[in-house]
């Protein structure tokens, strides 16, 4: 009898338990994996245009994509070209949108370097004025996540477009947590 | 490293060839037929399906010398999905940023995409520059394809010029002739490409956001 009231007493706390877990990781894996691709602009913090063009997802049990951004805050532009991709997310609370993370090579000032980046893409339908990108690398380079649109002195432009999954979209078996994907690098 | 030298001596050839491009004098001859080779036919007696899907930044035909910048390539099943980007192309005559390409297949539909920012061609004199240029193409079985073009901040000769978004819509231009949101259709699929400047007498056509799909 004791036995079964402690039962009845840890299951909701168990429940609990694992949803809190569940918050504190709460970018994942999308099941089943699906791709985004886009390109386009957003206006800088500094007023410069960052052009972007990336496409990501998961293959054949692996993370897929490419990821270039160039900041035209300096002459010539800082630029990122990923070298690795080794995440692709999603949040529950932002179903349209997907963080994709990896290693790149940066250009700057003269210099290269390689670090990690993890951009986010956001679909929220045509025209893309409504899409969303932002990067944030491990380096401190942070552009928070803004709409593409409207197009002219204080907008951007582009589109994004989150595809559905197909047979190929599978994910790595068991998916990595998020810091095994991202590092310590938080959404943008 | 073998494969470093390839790209060098591969971009030295293109950086020729759009150096020869932009000094061209304009010459009437017949126009070259379309850079994308025709879609196929659909399969007959209701085999597997036949997936087309390919994209590229840029697809140009020069002197008879074909020129792919950013290539995704022929798709060849929907399990093997094809990307390809670069962060900077910049040559005599052409430069542009944040190239991608992209194709991808289901097996009811095909999409493909390609898109660059900053896009600056000089081409017999003229100056042709874009802000943002992609080009989207979705093919699904049994409908037909559809087709997307997105051309933002277009420049002819320092002039801005606003696409109407129309299909196929057609300028005119001392030499050259533009096409912007060009897309082909046939009983498979679809070509989108977003602009498409061809010289008078037909040696040069440049195609910049080029997306094929077909099922």
């Amino acid at each position: 009898m004791r036995r079964t009231i402690y039962r009845l007493a840890a299951t909701p706390l168990l429940v609990i338990v694992g949803l809190m877990v569940r918050t504190a990781d709460a970018h994942f894996v999308p099941a089943p994996c699906d791709f985004i691709t886009g390109g386009g602009w957003v206006i800088g913090d500094s007023g410069a245009k960052v052009n972007f063009g990336a496409h990501g997802g998961c293959k054949h049990g692996a993370f897929w994509g490419h990821v270039n951004v160039l900041d035209h805050t300096t002459s010539p532009p800082a630029h990122l070209k990923s070298t690795e991709i080794t995440g692709y997310l999603m949040d529950p609370n932002f179903p349209n949108a997907r963080d994709i993370c990896g290693f790149g090579e940066v250009t700057f000032n003269g210099g290269t370097f390689t670090t990690r980046f993890r951009v986010r893409m956001e679909d929220n339908g045509e025209p893309g004025g409504s899409d969303r990108f932002g990067v944030r690398l491990e380096s401190g380079y942070d552009l928070t996540t803004r709409e593409l649109g409207p197009t002219g002195p204080t907008g951007g432009g582009g589109n994004i477009q989150l595809h559905k999954p197909n047979p190929s979209t599978t994910g790595p078996s068991p998916a990595p947590t998020e810091e095994e994907m991202c590092g310590t690098l938080t959404t943008p | 490293m073998r494969y470093k030298r390839s790209r060098f001596w591969r971009i030295i050839g293109v950086a020729g060839v759009l150096a020869m491009v932009a000094a061209w004098p304009e010459i009437s001859l017949a126009q070259l037929p379309g850079i994308l080779p025709p879609l196929p036919p659909l399969p007959i007696g209701g085999g597997t399906q036949t997936l087309t899907g390919q994209a590229s930044a840029v697809a140009a035909v020069v002197f008879g010398n074909v020129i792919s910048i950013v290539d995704t390539g022929t798709l060849s099943s929907a399990s093997d999905p094809l990307g390809t980007s670069e962060s900077i192309v910049s040559m005599s005559g052409f430069a542009a940023e944040a190239l991608q390409a992209a194709t991808m297949a289901w097996s009811d539909q095909v999409a493909s995409e390609a898109s660059l920012g900053n896009m600056a061609l000089t081409l017999a004199g003229t100056t042709i520059s874009a802000d943002f240029i992609m080009s989207r193409a979705l093919a699904v079985s049994g409908a037909g394809g559809q087709g997307l073009s997105d051309i933002e901040g277009l420049r002819i000769g320092g002039v801005p010029i606003s696409p109407t978004g129309v299909p196929n819509e057609s300028i005119s231009l001392p030499g050259l002739n533009l096409t912007l949101n060009e897309q082909i259709q046939s009983a498979s699929g679809i070509v989108v490409n977003a602009l498409r400047i061809r010289t008078l007498d037909g040696l040069i056509d440049v195609i910049i956001g080029s997306a094929k799909a077909g099922i």
